[in-house]
Parts: structure tokens; sequence; C-alpha cells
């Protein structure tokens, strides 16, 4: 697909971008997200002006926080309110696709070695 | 007498004299939400017979005379990322439209305890993403003002509702201007707490370091109830602040001598509407009657609040967003077929908007290899200048005047398909949360018909001050009694 030049998040980032967060991309996305990202990474961009040479990261302001919990046993959520929002249950859980298969004939080693 | 226009405080006088009764006032609510909702589009959900039932609990409670508070009987609306138990919460996002949470989030409990009555969820910008509420996956809301223009965003839908009288008040959340930027365009009064005051508990995240949860109101005084009812520590947050809340409406006081304001000069700069700015410049000048003393401030890194607000909303969305899987709960597809990763690329692809796939991704480049020191990292260092502005400037006076947005309400579909456009109309509200301020929306006049808002900023936990300025502002003025022409 025809790409414009200089973006500063091309169509192949893109991809690898849409594969590292799991979401499925069409060409059509690939192409127009890699024009509006470059867009407005080419505005953020202006940060580089500021000189922050020994200013530290934001830290959240000194201010009393809540204190952690009692840790005191309760019952937890009940099996049913959970599932009424599962996609697929079989029987009292959560049914989810094929999460791994076997890609290769598993190599076993002689009892007698190492 | 239309009861579905009153204020909170007045509503409250008639239901302990007796005069209404909570279920009259609901019922109110819900014919005008009949009437003027499918014009205006605010609600995603509307729950008529849990609230007839919440109101006529009300009732009771206000005839026994026991356990009465301000709220008891009140009926208001949530924007929809506000778990509330047994009514679907939907993010206004096609991945969340069947999800039906099993407990309130901590403020929907405390407003249930204090006896308010929900009448419905709210629609948003999907996931708060958005600034016009045009990225709800389900619908557009319209600005009451003028239908063809937006309520501003992202709570949109709790805008526009307060706006048309669709409930007493709302509840909002705002990450970078959510609640205070549709307070704005739809001429009515909204806070953006600080950052802790409020807890989040049940509040699906968008950023978890920026989310404040804020009413939206027709004044100062009753935005400050329900702050009251709302705020405090949280053991299910560990982020909630433990300091003490005080009490807003006794802190309220008409009288502005010695009160000093900062009008910061960038924050009127180039871009922004006559007409705005010279409704936000006469109100400076009425709080100047009033007493306060004013004197120009300086906010240097303004300029950069659009880049370090975004960056680092994009990096915590992106975490905070992998938990839609379509596993657990909310959509899922495939359901049959494929395997693991299938299904998650297929789920994500269909269950979220343009903007959310686009921050995901930006959010997502911004933390990773190569990258990270350039954008995240940087944006968090530029964040500590920008909260030193802030620091700077509070200590030389009490509280901060400026536009809430440089423009008025723009028109449906003006800016959606330019994201970056879309952007760069939260410049004057981003800088509150990466800054750790708390900031107040009041409205202040209008250009060309339509509303302006004005913010009122304050430091950390300086709630009571923007209430006590707000307050005194409208006991003076009439902007916030104006209501567009709607229905009956």
């Amino acid at each position: 697909m025809a790409q414009k030049p200089g973006l500063l998040i091309d169509q192949e980032q893109v991809r690898h971008i849409g594969f590292l967060i799991r979401m499925a991309l069409t060409d059509d996305e690939v192409e127009m997200f890699s024009e509006q990202l470059s867009g407005i990474v080419d505005y953020f961009d202006r940060l580089a002006e500021v000189d922050v040479t020994d200013v530290p990261p934001y830290r959240q302001p000194p201010m009393a926080r809540a204190q952690l919990r009692e840790d005191v046993v309760r019952p937890s959520m009940a099996r049913e309110d959970f599932l009424a929002n599962a996609p697929q249950r079989l029987g009292g859980y959560v049914k989810v696709p094929v999460v791994a298969a076997v890609v290769a004939p598993v190599d076993v080693p002689d009892e007698d070695e190492g | 007498m239309a009861l579905h226009t009153l204020t909170i405080q007045a509503a409250h006088n008639l239901l302990v004299k007796g005069e209404i009764t909570s279920v009259e006032l609901t019922r109110a609510v819900l014919d005008r939400i009949a009437e003027v909702d499918p014009a205006v589009r605010a609600f995603v959900t509307v729950c008529e017979e849990e609230a007839l039932r919440e109101a006529a609990a009300a009732d009771a409670c206000l005839q026994s005379g026991e356990g009465v508070t301000p709220l008891t009987g009140i009926p208001y609306g949530a924007k929809d990322c506000l778990s509330t138990a047994r009514v679907r919460t939907t993010c206004s996002s096609a991945i969340l439209e069947d999800y039906v949470p099993h407990y309130d989030a901590t403020v929907i409990a405390r407003l249930r305890e204090a006896g308010a009555v929900l009448v419905g969820k709210q629609n948003m910008d999907e996931f708060g993403m958005g600034s016009s509420c045009e990225n709800s996956a389900f619908f557009d809301t319209h600005n009451p003002w003028d239908l063809d223009r937006v309520p501003g965003g992202s709570s949109g839908g709790s805008a526009a509702a307060v706006a048309a009288d669709m409930g007493l008040f709302s509840l909002g959340e705002d990450t970078g201007g959510s609640v205070r930027m549709p307070a704005g365009f739809c001429g009515v009064t909204g806070l953006k707490p600080t950052y802790g005051r409020v807890s989040r508990y049940g509040l699906i995240a968008l950023a978890s370091s920026f989310d404040s949860v804020g009413p939206l109101a027709h004044d100062v005084h009753d935005a400050a109830l329900v702050t009251q009812a709302i705020a405090g520590q949280d053991p299910y947050d560990s982020t909630s602040v433990a300091a003490v809340v005080p009490g807003y409406i006794a802190g309220l006081d008409r009288d502005l001598r010695g009160v000093k304001l900062g009008v910061p000069v960038e924050y009127f700069a180039e871009g922004i509407e006559p007409g705005v700015e010279a409704a936000v410049r006469a109100a400076i000048d009425h709080l100047t009657d009033l007493g306060a003393e004013v004197q120009v401030v300086s906010l240097p890194h303004t300029d950069y609040a659009i880049p370090i607000y975004y960056l680092i909303l994009m990096a915590e969305a992106s975490a905070n967003l992998a938990r839609f899987d379509g596993v657990r709960f909310g959509l899922s597809t495939p359901l049959d077929g494929g395997d693991v990763i299938d299904r998650y690329l297929q789920t994500r692809a269909k269950g979220f908007g343009d903007e959310v796939k686009r921050r995901i991704m930006l959010g997502t480049f911004a933390l990773s290899a190569g990258y990270y020191d350039a954008y995240y990292l940087r944006a968090q260092r530029v964040r500590t200048l920008l909260r030193q502005d802030f620091e700077r400037a509070f200590e030389q006076v009490d509280a901060i005047i400026a536009p809430v947005c440089p423009t008025t309400a723009f028109k449906l579909g003006e800016k959606i398909d330019d994201p970056l456009q879309m952007y760069l109309s939260d410049i004057h509200v981003v800088a509150a949360n990466p800054g750790g301020v708390c900031s107040l929306s009041v409205p202040c006049g209008f250009s060309e018909g339509l509303p302006v808002g004005m913010q009122i900023i304050g430091p950390p936990l300086g709630e009571s001050t923007i209430f006590r300025i707000g307050d005194a502002y409208q006991a003076t003025t009439t902007w916030h009694l104006d209501r567009p022409q709607m229905g009956q």
C-alpha cells in the first residue's frame, strides 16, 4: 500500500503495535492510524524544547493517603455473580478458547540421561 | 410547579415540609426525560422502576424524619463509567454494552446511603476518551442550548441532563476536563475535586493517576452539597486522601474582601474567542467588585499541558484497557473456533472505537523500548514543572480564574475527523489534572447565544475556597439561572 514518506509512525510500526496490544487492524486502518498517530506525535514533540536537566519525574504530592484495610476474612464474590457476565460458561466455569496447543512433538529424554 | 427544574436545596425544603414527595419529584424528572431526551439523548439507560422504588423508600424516610440528609429523595443521574449494582454500566463502549456490575462504586453507594434516587446512566465519550460525546459507541448527545452542537465531553450526557432538567444533579468524572468542559458548554456548574478527595473505587478506570469523580449541578451550593456526600477517605481506594472533609456549606461566605485571585496570562493568549474573553473578563471585574484583589500570574508551562496530559493518559489507559479481552466479561468474538490470541485480536478490534484504538496504540508506543525516555518519562518530568507553576502561583494567590474553553460549544461533526484539533479544545482544562489541583466551572455569560464558562482553580484540597468564590459570584449574578428553551 502507498505510504507517505517521512511519517513518524510508519505502517510497519502500526502493525507491530497492533499485535502488541492484541488488536486486529485492517489495511485501511493501518494507513489511517499511521497518518493520524504521526500527526499527533509530531505535536507532542514540542516537549523536546523543555530543558528537563535535573528535573525529577512527577511524584504524587505528599498527602496522607488512606491506610491499608485490615486483612479480614470475608465472603468473596459469589460464583453466580461472577459468571453472570462471562461470555461463555461451562457449568460453573468460564469457558475459554484453546490457550496452549502442541505445535511440535515433545522430545522426552531417556531416563538414564543427566 | 415544574418540579424537575428545582435546585437540590429548593427541592429539599419542599420535601422536608411535606409539600412534595420524592415520588412526585422523581416522576416529574422521568416525565421530563421522556419528553426531551429523544432530542438530547443524554441517557444510555433509564431505570424507572428502581428509581420509583428508591423514591418511595426516601418518602418513608422523610415521613419518619429519621436519617434525612440534604439529598434524601433527590433524583440524579450518573455517568456510565460509574459501577451501579444490577444496573448496566457501559462506558458507552460496545465492549461493555451488556455488562452489569454486581456492586456499587463507592460514590454511588454513598449517594444511596444519603437517600438520593438514581434515575439513569448517562452517555459519554467511550471510556472517557473525547471532548464532544461523539465518541460514544451508541449515539451522539446534543447540546440543549443548540441541538446542532456538541455538549462537550467526556461527561456530555451528565452536563446535558442537568442543563435540560433531566435530574437535579449528575455525577460525572474528570480525567482532563471531562466535568468542567461539558459544564462550560452546557451552562451548568461542575467540580473537578483534588485527586484523591473522592474515591475511585468502582469507577471504570481511564487514567488512574488523573481520574476524579465530581458533581454537575445548577449552582455551586448544590455542587458543594453533593461533594460533601461523596468526598472522604475510602478503605477500598488506597489513593483516597485521609484529610478530614471540611464543612463545605458552612464555609460559604459571600464577602470576598481579602481574597486574592490570579489571572494567568497564558490562558488569554491567541485562539480565544472574543465573546469568551469578554465574558470571563467581565466576571473577573465582577469578582473585584465583590472585594477580591486581582493580580496577573504566570503558568509558563501551559503550552506543554496537552502533550504532558495526553502522553501520560494514553500510557495509563493502554495498561488499564488491557483487561478487556473477551474472557471474563464483555463482548467476545468469535465464540466458536480460533485460539485465544484470535479471540483477543477480534474482540478488541470489534469492541473498541477509533479513538480508543488510537490512544491504546499511542500509549503503547510511548511506553515502548526506544521511545519511553523521549515520551513517557519526559512527559512526567515536564509534569513536575507544570505542578511547580501552580505551586508558585498559589504562593501569591488563593485561586486562579481562567476560561473553561477558548470557544463555545462547536458543531457536531466539526472536529470528529481531526483527533489533534479535538485534543486542542481541552487546552484550558487539562492542566488541572497533571497539576494536582482542583477546579470549579461556573457559567459566566453567553457568546452568540451559547454559554461561556469560567474556571475557578484552587490549590490541592482547596475545594472550600473555590466553592466560596463561586457561590459569592452566583449570589450576585444570574447566568446560572438561565435555562435552554426545551419542551413544556
